[in-house]
This record gives structure tokens, C-alpha cells and sequence, in this order.
């Protein structure tokens, strides 16, 4: 694998985790998101 | 396609598919569970870069310690907002879902809510009668305390109560 595919997968995570931190209303949720 | 990249997406797959459901469960417990499955999934990433030594301290402190803490974070809280007070509205959004804490949390809200409300009709009462021995032949105040007492009582065994 080359490393565009894995730099490709850890925008992917990080923006879904972006959205956790963005949306979650929870302190304990927003923790566990960011991380 | 080779033997590494099979992995790779497979890896690829499990990491994202955790990582969403990490997001997008209400449930914090089993949003805990998912956040450890994404840990792994991306200590494997490591592995398959050719670096063991980040797949072991991924598996140490992140899987291992960050776990451990965010699980005990959500043991003591929910035992600090279920036990010794009374549920009330900024519990409940501070809890759950807006949209659904209405529906599906006012049903669960609505005994010790009605226990609450018939609570000052006696005043002081039914407390003292309650706290100054077991008090079995109580009025209706004060058996409705007790029947909101054994309500409480399984709520603050329950780690993360799920939103449905």
C-alpha cells in the first residue's frame, strides 16, 4: 500500500472525530471523541 | 492485490466503522467499548507501517489506560447523577438525546418525578418518620419515599443507562 492510502484514512478518522467533538453534548463524550 | 493491502482495508473498514460508531452511539458505555476497538484497529495500522514499538505503546496506553480512565469517568458520574438526588431536567438533557429524552426518558422519569410531587403534601414528615427507624406502617407518603427509595436503588448500580 502506498502512503496516500493511509494518510487518506487518517483524515477520514480525524474528521470523523472532529464531528464527535463537534456534536456530542456529553463531557465524557467529548473526551472519548477527541481521543 | 497483494497480502498487505487486503489487510489494509480490512483495518481500513474496522477503523471507520468504529470510529462511527463511537460518534454516533448515545450510549456512552458501549461508545467506550467501540473507542477501544478503534484503538486496536489503529495500533494494527501502526503494524502494518512497520513499526511495532507504536503498536505496543498504542496497545498500553491508549487501549489499556485511556480506556480504563474514561470507564471509571463514567461509573463515578452516573453514580453521582442517578444515586442521591432527584432526576430532574437538566439531568435528563445533560444525559441523553434532546429529541428523545422526552419520549423515551419521561417514562422512566415519571415515578420518582410523581413520588417528588406528592412529597410536600405532608411536608417534613414522611423524612423524619423515615430516617428515625425502619418505619414500616407508614401513610401513603411515606411508602410512596420508600417505593421511590427502591426505584433509586437500581439506577445507581447501572453504569451507563442506554437512551432506548
Amino acid at each position: 500500500m502506498t502512503l496516500h492510502a493511509y494518510l487518506v484514512l487518517a483524515a477520514v478518522v480525524f474528521a470523523i472525530g472532529l464531528f464527535g467533538v463537534l456534536t456530542r453534548r456529553n463531557a465524557v463524550g467529548i473526551l472519548s471523541a477527541s481521543s | 492485490m497483494s497480502g498487505e493491502a487486503v489487510a489494509f482495508w480490512v483495518v481500513a473498514v474496522v477503523l471507520v466503522a468504529s470510529s462511527l460508531a463511537v460518534v454516533l452511539t448515545r450510549n456512552l458505555f458501549h461508545s467506550v467499548l467501540y473507542l477501544a476497538a478503534a484503538l486496536v484497529a489503529t495500533g494494527v495500522v501502526f503494524l502494518l507501517l512497520d513499526s511495532p514499538f507504536l503498536f505496543g505503546v498504542q496497545l498500553l496506553l491508549y487501549a489499556g489506560g485511556v480506556v480504563t480512565i474514561l470507564v471509571f469517568a463514567i461509573m463515578l458520574t452516573e453514580q453521582l447523577v442517578g444515586g442521591a438526588h432527584r432526576p430532574d431536567q437538566p439531568v435528563c438533557a445533560q444525559r441523553g438525546h434532546r429529541g428523545r429524552g422526552g419520549a423515551g426518558g419521561g417514562g422512566r422519569l415519571h415515578r420518582p418525578a410523581a413520588g417528588a410531587g406528592r412529597t410536600p403534601a405532608a411536608g417534613d414528615g414522611p423524612h423524619g418518620g423515615d430516617r428515625a427507624g425502619p418505619g414500616r406502617a407508614g401513610g401513603p407518603v411515606a411508602r410512596a419515599a420508600r417505593r421511590a427509595a427502591r426505584g433509586r436503588a437500581p439506577r445507581r448500580l447501572y453504569l451507563a443507562r442506554s437512551d432506548d
